[in-house]
């Protein structure tokens, strides 16, 4: 006789229960920081020293930085403990941390100093503005992605970083009432460089664009404005040598 | 129950499970990529190998319990069916881009992978538990089978054009239930038992399970910009449309950094998560109607250069570059765009969306594929063909490196160069990525394009010019006029773009705007365009040789060879991201070998493997499950070619071998299985192999501008002979082993299956590496070793 006892009606209940569930449990991962004790401390001189140095970033301020910013505060809880990996990392919503690498080297590429205004394009998870706030006086940056532009904040301001201005916005068209910036940082490119921001640059000022599908982030362009001439320029980070025989 | 019961009931059941597999297939093209489609296929082969070693280990006790055991696995078919996609959806759903950088990702692939397999395992079951339990009727039960299949295969072309693709596994799910009332018998408690079952398909319908997409792909993104809204979702034959509307999705690709205007707002259209064109009907954000948007980026450049009046773009999508050609007033187009869905959206349904573009005196639309619309329009003569933006801004890690693009081989731009008028030129743009590879290899096929027609000084019928973000390539028949040339010069300054390729190119006019960091580039579209290419080709990195119909996947550039000398270069992970097709094929190899291995062959060493001669055995069954595998893959893969779309090629490979090889079984029965008979058979059917590979594709490139219809009716009729032969050599194999050595029987069937499942994506990989010719050449190589193993196969004195 069948009774509720009866295991293949319990597991057919329970299968029918867990169809009914709502299909679209995600969780971002997105947690309180750990704070920053003594192991994190060595993780971070180990990657200014194998990641960072080594690879010729000499911008004082920049390794300076990155010797400061306690990037595990900046990624998911899940990836903590690859915080000071060389890699990029998922943050959600199909963006990543960059490489610790890539940081450094955008950041040295504007030349940054403490009287500078910087304006960086798709917060994140708040780490490069981070850095650049370790240098400079004034940084601002915009997330269009709203949970991920509240969890940038959220990171910001619990690392201590009060002089960063986070706003939830379509980047695209910069943030005029702050312009002109001595540099735009833009982490998170579209297919095209939006004309406000290139308005929004100083005369002299430079844009770095990372050119790149997530997690094989190799190379930068730069672009500078000079009078009406704009020029670009593509860096690659990483020294590639693809032709492998002896030119001819 | 009856026999016609029984018959009819394995009908049902096979016609769901087969149009399942198909059903999977959308499924997971949608939330992830289409490669995983032959990751798919070893899912239902896995589940089929599995359950004939549960029936090898537990056979006399579900011989026992018939009655029951019949209508509870229907049930449990049925059940598994809308439980398996509703359980992925709710645990499992992975994101195949985060495999290499959260290990959970690896346990919920392995959990799709199982999961989906229980469907076909309990299906495969009860149909293999049939056969063994009434094998006097083997005839007509083995005829039914395979007719539901071959049934289920055409018939779920027709269920994806009427209904909503997430409703559907529940709607088949019904099938198995159905076929689990048929020989319901006197059962107790089957009507409890089948009215919990008739739950599960009711709750997949009022709540089905809507496919996730992976936050890599273009679609996610969109949706996650503010007020972000889908406008407009269809389910259809060529899967999932979408159009996403946001305050913030902005038109302007490549844009000139020159270029001072508000670029439009407009809406996109998604199709399976990927982009699939910008709607550019509407004026809500001041769109750029003179001149165009795309005239201050590098596709501007064929209409600086010359006025053309008839013009074909290929791969139209939305018609964006129908409304940038419209724009230059040409007499007339021709869009040719496969995506018949898309195409009845935005002719029939929502014209305005692209301000009826479509629709417009001057514009010809075709639902061809390239391919099948060239070879049906030799006559034809263009001054321009434009084909679509090869890559995407950013790049993207490599995963379409398994798929094949046609429209992208040598073939295809010989067909398209002969197409072209006296100053008739092709154009294509390409996305830069870096390292170099793409736009290499469309320098590197057309300087073969061009020695191939015997026409030297490839610098003067080709043209390149470069911006920030895109190269745009032109090829003309004519050679360039030096009033052309300065066109160009005059058209990049405007624009701060610079030119590539000009045949009087200047010192420092090549990278005067836009600087790269490795100018070893130039050198290498130099060596490209006037050197030895060929030489160029094999001491690069990265695979540039063209793409040919024999290898059509464009975006395949890694070499085994080279991996060693990348990773010096690059780290392990940041290499994986550079062709993450080609890794995730290798990691799904990897893990289907593992899990056939372990659910396969470990599960029979509790029987044991005795008798005689098992080497041959083994050499013998191995070579039926690689060759026939590797016979249906590539077919699969070159008939996109010629029935334009994976789905219906796939649908027309699985009918097809499923009712021929069915047939073949059948009628083995009416020979006897001696060595003389297993020898002439194989050596048919490796004949076959090697005619096919030689002449299958010429054969039906003659009737590649036929209609759909009569284009499927050809490839089941063509395909039919080597199919017929190839399934007798199995039952032919079983029949010689169950005179002598009758143990080796589910070890026959283990072997078989597991070599069945891990063919499925070898296959692929020996296809990307060495091309379809190769992949023949091997399921050729298994038939002539089975042939040469029934020589010694069974006993001295083998059965008849």
């Amino acid at each position: 006789m069948t009774t509720p006892e009866n295991p293949v009606i319990q597991i057919a209940v329970l299968l029918l229960a867990v169809m009914l569930l709502p299909c679209t449990v995600k969780a971002t991962g997105h947690g309180p920081g750990n704070g920053d004790n003594e192991r994190h401390v060595r993780l971070r001189e180990q990657m200014v020293n194998r990641q960072i140095i080594v690879r010729g970033i000499e911008n004082r301020p920049t390794v300076s930085a990155l010797r400061n910013v306690p990037r595990h505060m900046f990624v998911r809880e899940s990836e903590r403990r690859q915080a000071y990996m060389d890699s990029p990392l998922p943050i959600g919503y199909g963006q990543t941390i960059s490489q610790p690498f890539i940081v450094a080297y955008m950041t040295q590429l504007i030349d940054p100093r403490a009287d500078m205004k910087v304006l960086e394009i798709g917060t994140g998870s708040g780490y490069q503005a981070a850095v650049l706030a370790e240098i400079t006086d004034q940084v601002f940056t915009i997330e269009i992605v709203q949970e991920l532009g509240r969890w940038g904040e959220h990171n910001l301001r619990s690392s201590g970083y009060d002089n960063v201005q986070v706003k939830l916005a379509d980047g695209y068209h910069g943030w005029e009432e702050h312009a002109p910036f001595d540099a735009i940082v833009v982490t998170a490119a579209a297919d095209h460089i939006p004309p406000p921001l290139v308005e929004q640059l100083r005369e002299g000022g430079r844009m770095v664009i990372p050119v790149g599908s997530p997690f094989h982030t190799q190379n930068l362009m730069l672009v500078e404005k000079r009078g009406d001439d704009i020029r670009t320029r593509n860096l690659m980070p990483v020294r590639f040598v693809p032709f492998t025989r002896e030119e001819e | 129950m009856t026999h016609r019961h029984m018959a009819l009931s394995l009908g049902v059941a096979s016609l769901a499970i087969i149009s399942f597999q198909l059903v999977i297939m959308q499924l997971l093209s949608i939330s992830l990529w289409h490669h995983f489609a032959y990751m798919v296929i070893s899912m239902a082969m896995l589940g089929f190998g599995a359950a004939g070693t549960f029936l090898a280990l537990f056979r006399e006790r579900l011989k026992r319990t018939f009655n029951q055991a019949l209508p509870l696995l229907y049930l449990l078919c049925g059940v598994s069916m809308t439980g398996s996609v509703q359980l992925v959806g709710v645990f499992g759903e992975f994101d195949a881009f985060l495999l290499f950088f959260d290990r959970s990702q690896l346990v919920r692939m392995s959990f799709t992978y199982l999961v989906y397999c229980l469907p076909f395992f309990f299906g495969g079951l009860a149909v293999t538990l049939v056969f063994y339990r009434d094998v006097g009727r083997i005839g007509l039960y083995y005829f039914c089978n395979l007719t539901g299949s071959a049934a289920g295969a055409l018939a779920i072309i027709w269920l994806f054009r009427i209904l909503p693709l997430p409703v559907i596994p529940s709607l088949l799910a019904l099938l198995p239930i159905f076929a689990a009332w048929l020989v319901r018998g006197s059962v107790r408690h089957f009507y409890i038992a089948i009215t919990i079952a008739l739950l599960f398909p009711l709750a997949g319908i009022l709540k089905p399970a809507t496919p996730g997409i992976s936050e890599f792909k273009a679609m996610y993104g969109s949706l996650q910009l503010p007020d972000a809204r889908i406008m407009h979702e269809e389910f259809g034959p060529y899967g999932l449309l979408q159009v996403v509307r946001a305050p913030s999705l902005r038109f302007a690709p490549a844009l000139s950094l020159n270029f001072r205007g508000q670029p439009p707002v407009r809406d996109i259209l998604f199709h399976n998560g990927e982009y699939f064109g910008t709607l550019l009907g509407g004026d809500r954000t001041g769109h750029q109607k003179d001149p165009h948007l795309l005239d201050y980026a590098t596709r501007g450049l064929p209409f600086a250069l010359r006025r053309p009046e008839s013009v074909l773009i290929l791969h139209a999508a939305s018609g964006v570059d129908v409304s940038h050609a419209l724009s230059h007033n040409p007499r007339r187009i021709t869009a040719v765009e496969p995506n018949r869905q898309a195409n009845r959206l935005l002719t029939a349904h929502r014209p305005e969306w692209i301000d009826s573009l479509y629709l417009k005196p001057q514009v010809t639309l075709a639902g061809n594929s390239v391919r099948t619309w060239l070879s049906a329009h030799p006559e034809v003569r263009k001054d321009l063909i434009v084909l679509p933006v090869v890559g995407a801004f950013g790049g993207t890690s490599g995963v379409h490196a398994l798929q094949e693009q046609y429209h992208l081989t040598l073939q295809a731009f010989a067909e398209m160069y002969n197409r072209l008028s006296d100053e008739g030129m092709i154009a294509v743009t390409v996305w830069t990525g870096y390292p170099s590879r793409k736009s290499l290899k469309i320098l590197a096929t057309w300087r073969r394009l061009l020695e191939g027609s015997t026409i030297y000084g490839a610098e003067h019928h080709i043209m390149a010019v470069r911006s920030w973000g895109t190269i745009t390539w032109v090829l003309s028949r004519s050679p360039f006029t030096s009033e052309e040339r300065e066109a160009v010069r005059s058209f990049s300054r405007a624009r701060s773009f610079d030119p590539l390729i000009l045949a009087d190119i200047r010192p420092g006019e090549r990278d005067y705007f836009n600087q790269v960091g490795d100018r070893s580039f130039f050198s290498h579209v130099d060596t490209l365009l006037y050197g030895s290419y060929e030489s160029f080709s094999g001491d690069y990195l990265f695979d540039i040789r063209p793409a040919t119909d024999n290898r059509p996947f464009f975006f395949h550039f890694m070499t085994l060879s080279s991996i060693s000398e990348l990773r010096l270069q690059y780290d392990i992970r940041e290499l994986t991201y550079m062709e993450l097709g080609y890794v995730l094929a290798a990691v799904t190899l990897v893990q289907i070998v593992m899990a056939s291995v372990f659910l396969i062959i470990f599960p029979l060493f509790r029987v044991g493997w005795k008798g005689t001669r098992r080497r041959w055995t083994f050499l013998y069954f191995a070579g039926i499950g690689i060759g026939f595998m590797f016979f249906e893959i590539v077919l699969i893969q070159k008939l996109v070619r010629y029935l334009g779309q994976p789905v219906y090629a796939t649908a027309a490979v699985l009918a097809a071998l499923l009712l021929s090889s069915g047939a073949g079984s059948f009628f083995s029965s009416r020979l006897q299985a001696d060595r003389r008979t297993l020898l002439r058979t194989g050596a048919a059917v490796v004949a076959l192999i090697v005619l096919y590979a030689l002449f299958l594709m010429p054969l039906l490139d003659m009737s590649m501008g036929w209609p759909l219809t009569a284009r499927v009716l050809s490839v089941v009729v063509l395909l039919a002979p080597p199919a017929f032969f190839m399934g007798m050599m199995f039952p032919f194999g079983l029949r010689r082993l169950s005179g002598s050595n009758e143990t080796q029987i589910p070890w026959a069937c283990g072997v078989d299956s597991c070599l069945s499942v891990s063919a499925t994506v070898l296959a692929t990989m020996v296809a990307l590496e060495a091309g379809f010719g190769l992949v023949m050449g091997v399921a050729a190589g298994a038939y002539a070793l089975t042939t040469l193993a029934s020589l010694r196969l069974g006993g001295e004195a083998g059965p008849t």
